[in-house]
């Protein structure tokens, strides 16, 4: 397999987990970058038998990273508009901006777990993945799947029914 | 914490977690992202599968395979060799597309977001195209003067432009043929063959090429080697668009009179200032002429229509950053005429 067929089969994958993570373009556009240059590295080291797997598993890593580096900038991002800007599919303003602000609470609150906490529960609720595919992908036993689950679950839970600071959000 | 309270958690972390799964996810990555990540492998990627030999053969294997597969290859070139190239016959294939003097032919063109077009095209050599839709606008440019005039028969208006430079942009079908032809003088252009099929007592071949900028994928009649259609699928612009041409005629005779600039009595003249000296005016005209805020994809369609063929020219005068993408724009035109 070649370099353009990995790309060309995986990129949809990469994007859409980048994207979901982080909710605009150039952020997701950087994380897309960065996990497949990533990957690049990976396989300079080691054979790598599933590439889905290992661009699924570093596009979640990179985007939780990156999710944590704007916390720590603390600023409020703007968003660069986009087509959806003008497409007239767009829900109402105000159901939009609930939702949107439902989305940054929750990308947010990951920031504030520890990592493999983080990286269970979006490889898990946002990407569908089963126990024992998250096991492999972390390399971690089925049983450990489930306690970081929980626990992540809980956190989250805890972190959304704070009222978060505007710097926060 | 009460339970009442912690069922209202669980509610509301569901509810993000929902919210965060039905996000509006663009279809594609940006073309400059897969490009970057496309150019970052080393020129020889074949890492992928030393490194896999690295971990499990010796090196005496290692030159037992290699020997074998270095045998094993020549032959299969052999063997290929002595059947019907593809790559040949792709060229025999596309060889009038390329070098007829007149063409016509229907264009379907399907971009995520904005309704599907069909139009007919006609082109005479070396830069004259007419585009026309059925009952509506007609369009008629000369890439090589820079010269535009869009006819719309339901408002009797006839938009003219005329650009310092020739236009960059030239349409679906130049541009698929320039891909075509790149393909062809590019050795590391592999053309696959694809399938065979029978449509009503015809046998068809597909042909599929990659291009830097779109996959392209031809048919062609199995007796005749005649072209039927042409699919290509770009992803030049930030959403990926499906472009079909079918209904090819080459070399017909086109009347002069197709490509005239001149403006058909009772229609009012309306002439565009050239974008790329005063964007600000020209987007202006736009708006004026159309009397909508960009905001539906019906209405963005019209747009697109007059500014595709110099698309790639339009410059945001405030960062000089090539305006080529429509979702980027729409918010800068937006911005330009405080919207």
């Amino acid at each position: 397999m070649d370099w353009n067929t990995i790309v060309s089969e995986n990129r949809q994958q990469v994007w859409r987990t980048a994207y979901r993570l982080l909710g605009n373009d150039a952020d997701a556009a950087d994380c897309f970058q960065e996990t497949f240059i990533s990957a690049l590295k990976v396989a300079e080291r080691q054979v790598v038998r599933n590439w889905p797997a290992l661009l699924h598993c570093l596009a979640t890593t990179r985007a939780l990273d990156r999710l944590r580096q704007r916390k720590r900038q603390k600023g409020r991002f703007e968003t660069i508009p986009e087509w959806s800007a003008v497409n007239s599919k767009q829900p109402e303003p105000e159901q939009y901006a609930q939702a949107a602000e439902l989305s940054d609470r929750l990308r947010q609150a990951l920031t504030k777990l520890p990592e493999k906490q983080a990286r269970v529960f979006c490889l898990r609720f946002l990407d569908d993945l089963s126990y024992r595919q998250i096991a492999q992908q972390m390399e971690i036993k089925t049983d450990a799947v489930g306690v970081l689950l929980q626990r992540a679950r809980a956190k989250l839970r805890d972190l959304l029914a704070t009222e978060l600071t505007p710097n926060e959000l | 914490m009460t339970p009442n309270e912690q069922n209202q958690n669980y509610d509301l972390l569901d509810k993000a977690i929902q919210t965060l799964r039905e996000t509006d996810i663009p279809a594609e990555p940006p073309f400059e992202a897969v490009h970057a990540v496309l150019d970052a492998a080393p020129d020889n990627p074949r890492f992928l599968h030393r490194s896999f030999l690295s971990h499990h053969l010796n090196s005496i294997t290692k030159i037992a395979a290699v020997l074998i597969f270095s045998l094993g290859g020549l032959s299969l070139l052999n063997w290929m060799q002595s059947l019907d190239n593809p790559q040949t016959q792709y060229a025999g294939i596309v060889e009038p597309l390329l070098n007829a003097q007149t063409t016509t032919c229907q264009v379907t063109v399907n971009t995520v977001g904005i309704p599907e077009q069909t139009y007919s095209t006609q082109f005479k050599a070396p830069g004259l195209i007419r585009h026309s839709v059925e009952g509506g606008a007609v369009q008629i440019v000369d890439f090589t003067q820079g010269k535009m005039l869009t006819l719309t028969p339901a408002r009797l208006i006839a938009v003219e432009l005329e650009m310092a430079s020739p236009l960059q942009k030239q349409g679906h079908l130049l541009e698929i043929k320039k891909a075509i032809q790149q393909t062809l003088q590019d050795d590391s252009s592999i053309v696959h063959f694809v399938e065979e099929k029978k449509i009503d007592d015809q046998t068809l071949l597909a042909y599929r090429v990659s291009h830097s900028q779109m996959d392209i994928t031809l048919w062609a009649d199995a007796d005749t080697l005649q072209l039927i259609q042409l699919e290509a699928i770009s992803n030049a612009m930030n959403s990926i668009e499906k472009i079909v041409i079918s209904d090819f005629d080459f070399n017909a005779p086109l009347d002069d009179t197709l490509f005239s600039f001149d403006v058909p009595n009772y229609y009012t003249a309306i002439t565009l200032p050239d974008p790329t000296e005063d964007l600000t005016a020209f987007w202006t005209k736009i708006k004026n002429l159309s009397g909508q805020q960009f905001t539906n994809p019906q209405h963005l369609t019209t747009i697109m229509g007059y500014i595709n063929p110099f698309r790639n020219q339009i410059i945001d005068p405030t960062n000089n950053q090539q305006l080529f993408q429509m979702p980027i724009m729409i918010p800068v035109m937006k911005r330009l005429l405080f919207l």
